[in-house]
């Protein structure tokens, strides 16, 4: 699919030319991931990654797929990236962005409509 | 009159709510079609169940039809709870109090049916503990439709007396669960579509 939104385009370009939050991107691509996976795979400080991952939530690349209770009965989030491949390309004054998508849109919209996603929300969180 | 205009709107309501599910049910390539498919099915034979009472075919819609949309609905609730307990990881499924206030009612087939699906989803709906989700919402419209069987019965039955004016209760009430039914699925598709186009539009 063709990116249109602004923002979007802005914080992808951001998003790969910052090591840290390619990292960060990287270790969620494939599975969803709490915050401490994330960190344990991509090395990134504490501080940094919260900081990070709450940005890309911010910016719609990353999103809360699901939420585990953990052994102690704790909720916690489990984030995904929602992209997971780019091709872009400038020319004077025009950049055109492809991405594809990394989740079934429909399948996300029945869960949604059925209530039957984990988190029972159709809206991206956007704490951490 | 009013009864012929109402049965009209019935049908044309219930026609409008049926687009959605189709919608999904054609673009969906997995599990959750069947889900989609038997709600489909469910507002069809509801819609069949309308539009042959507006063109008069008394028995084949309350005799046939609606008792059989009932059971498409009550058939979609236990789909439903099968797709839920293996999301959700439903261990069993405990008994519900069933309110059986009103004896004569034991008749309807179409109201047990209703109650049977209403069971499933009140129950899944405590669950949930969110008055947004599907399942509380579609538990709202079986009591309403319900309660308008309730009421229709009652009213033939000469308990409930009205004047001419007045009309079908029944189906009057039947409208308004018909019409909540179809705001709730396309409001329910419009905030989960709108939640995933921003890609392309923010």
């Amino acid at each position: 699919m063709i990116v249109k939104g602004e923002r979007l385009k802005r914080a992808i370009l951001l998003g790969l030319a910052d090591t840290e939050l390619q990292r960060i991107m990287d270790a969620a691509v494939y599975q969803s991931k709490s915050v401490n996976q994330i960190i344990q795979e991509s090395k990134v400080s504490h501080s940094t990654a919260y900081r990070k991952i709450r940005w890309l939530v911010e910016e719609k690349l990353l999103i809360v797929d699901k939420i585990e209770i953990t052994g102690d009965g704790k909720k916690s989030s489990l984030f995904r990236t929602t992209l997971k491949s780019f091709n872009i390309k400038y020319e004077y004054n025009n950049l055109i962005m492809e991405a594809e998508q990394n989740f079934d849109t429909m399948r996300k919209i029945t869960e949604n409509f059925f209530t039957l996603s984990d988190h029972g929300s159709p809206h991206v969180s956007s704490s951490i | 009159m009013l009864d012929t205009q109402l049965h009209l709107v019935n049908g044309i309501v219930i026609l409008l709510a049926a687009g959605i599910p189709l919608y999904l049910t054609i673009r969906l390539k997995n599990d959750l079609r069947r889900l989609t498919a038997i709600l489909s099915i469910f507002i069809l034979i509801h819609a069949a169940y309308c539009w042959l009472d507006y063109f008069g075919f008394d028995f084949l819609s309350d005799g046939v039809f609606e008792p059989l949309s009932a059971a498409a609905l009550l058939f979609f609730g236990i789909s439903y709870y099968g797709i839920a307990k293996r999301k959700d990881n439903i261990k069993k499924m405990v008994a519900i109090w069933t309110p059986i206030t009103f004896i004569p009612l034991m008749d309807s087939f179409t109201v047990i049916l209703l109650l049977a699906a209403l069971s499933i989803f009140l129950w899944l709906a405590t669950r949930a503990k969110k008055i947004r989700s599907f399942q509380f919402q579609i538990s709202i419209f079986i009591i309403i439709w319900v309660l308008g069987q309730v009421a229709g019965s009652l009213q033939d039955d000469g308990i409930i007396a009205l004047s001419p004016l007045q009309g079908d209760i029944g189906l009057e009430i039947h409208v308004v669960s018909l019409v909540f039914f179809s705001i709730m699925v396309w409001l329910r598709f419009y905030y989960s579509h709108r939640s995933l186009i921003w890609l392309n539009t923010s």
